[in-house]
């Protein structure tokens, strides 16, 4: 009684070792500790780019020169160009011309590269422009960057991402359209 | 018989040929006519009409080499029928530079107000080019367009760059630096620009990384750099809002 032979310990300490490895390499570490291959909703949502405080979702359409985006009676104009308006629309219908625009070119080269757009705000008008910014992801990489609008929203209705513009700029700068 | 019947046949075919044929006779004389009407000189001459009015003014530009070079800006008033008018012997002219001409003419007008309907206008530019785009030497043109309404002499140390807009305001144009350069390399002793574009801005693109969570977290941003042009040209820059600031500096007093 009481007495552990030779036989008794090295299976104890086979048993310790092997727990070991299975712990170090084949167990699924503690969260927070392993990367994953990418991100999931509930990280992306965690990002600086996601912060949504002080903006409100619109809806995008457009005319010859001008897009609209349009959160409840306000809808804030932004004059462009036509090839610009021209891409917005068909991007919106899903509908391709005779050849790719720019925008067609960067949904291709994202959707190759795994690329998805997370966000676009518009968030500051600045002598007479406005300024937006927009998220990709790809895989657990995040880039967040200063766009023209009318970019963002090209890119965007092609991929249906949301278009949230600062609330203040639409009070300031929106028409009441209702 | 036979060759009655022959020669009947040739001649029927002969006269019906003549009687059905389409040709169009044309006299020497009808030629030598027509075209007439199309060459004869156009009767205005300009340069020796005794009521001809001008003024000059040298808009600073860049060359494709960076080099500052100067662009003659000519303004010929004459009696007319309110014309404006282009000359295209040596460069032509996109829209946008033409729309600036006819802009000119009008802000001109109603500058001095008067009525423009019984002159001609006649635009020259001479550069080292074969076309000239751009809405960029609307102000100038404004200035020599005046100073030849006037019959006034311009100040030739002074240059300005800046689009007309029909309000008599002047509008921004790109390259202010290099033109404030290009015009102290030509000779200016004052550069005037539209309002705000005595600082020179341009962008540089920073790009950020961290590691948030999971996520390789990167930020590109455009950051504006400000650049004092009088500083960075060695000339002194004055901002205008409109063309009647700009006249003050052009347009000298008779002694």
């Amino acid at each position: 009684m009481g007495r552990i032979d030779s036989s008794s310990v090295l299976v104890l300490a086979f048993v310790f070792v092997m727990g070991a490895l299975t712990a170090t390499f084949l167990m699924p570490s503690q969260a927070g500790e392993q990367a994953p291959s990418s991100l999931t909703g509930a990280m992306i949502q965690q990002l600086p780019c996601m912060d949504t405080t002080g903006c409100t979702e619109t809806e995008v359409s457009v005319d010859k020169t001008n897009i609209y985006l349009t959160s409840g009676c306000r809808r804030l104009a932004i004059t462009t160009n036509e090839l610009q308006t021209y891409s917005i629309s068909s991007g919106k219908k899903g509908v391709r011309g005779p050849r790719p625009t720019t925008h067609d070119l960067i949904q291709d080269l994202m959707d190759i590269f795994g690329m998805e757009p997370l966000i676009v705000k518009v968030e500051t008008l600045s002598q007479g422009t406005y300024f937006a910014k927009m998220a990709f992801a790809q895989g657990t990489r995040v880039l967040d960057m200063d766009v023209r609008p009318s970019d963002a929203v090209a890119i965007a209705v092609r991929y249906n991402t949301p278009v949230w513009v600062n609330q203040t700029l639409l009070e300031e700068h929106g028409e009441l359209v209702c | 018989m036979i060759l009655v019947f022959v020669a009947a046949v040739i001649i029927s075919y002969l006269l019906g040929g003549l009687m059905y044929s389409k040709t169009i006779y044309v006299y020497e004389e009808d030629i030598l006519n027509a075209p007439k009407m199309l060459l004869e000189p156009y009767s205005m001459d300009i340069e020796n009409n005794p009521n001809m009015t001008h003024a000059m003014v040298i808009v600073p530009a860049v060359d494709q080499d960076g080099k500052g070079v100067a662009t003659k800006l000519e303004v010929q008033v004459v009696p007319g029928s309110g014309k404006a008018l282009v000359n295209i012997d040596k460069l032509l002219f996109w829209v946008d530079t033409q729309n600036s001409m006819r802009t000119a003419r009008s802000v001109a007008e109603g500058v001095l107000d008067i009525n423009l309907s019984d002159v001609d206008i006649v635009y020259t530019i001479t550069a080292n080019a074969s076309v000239v785009e751009g809405p960029s030497a609307g102000a100038a043109l404004t200035v020599a367009t005046v100073a030849a309404l006037l019959g006034k002499d311009v100040n030739s140390s002074v240059m300005i760059t800046g689009t007309i807009n029909p309000d008599g305001t002047i509008g921004p144009i790109g390259g202010a630096l290099e033109k404030a350069i290009a015009a102290k390399a030509i000779g200016a002793e004052k550069f005037i620009v539209p309002e705000g574009q005595s600082v020179d801005v341009t962008f540089e693109q920073r790009r950020h990384c961290e590691k948030i969570g999971f996520a390789d977290y990167c930020t590109i941003e455009n950051v504006p750099l400000r650049t004092d042009i009088a500083d960075e040209a060695g000339i002194p820059i004055i901002e205008v809002v409109n063309i009647n600031e700009a006249l003050d500096y052009f347009l000298l007093e008779e002694d």
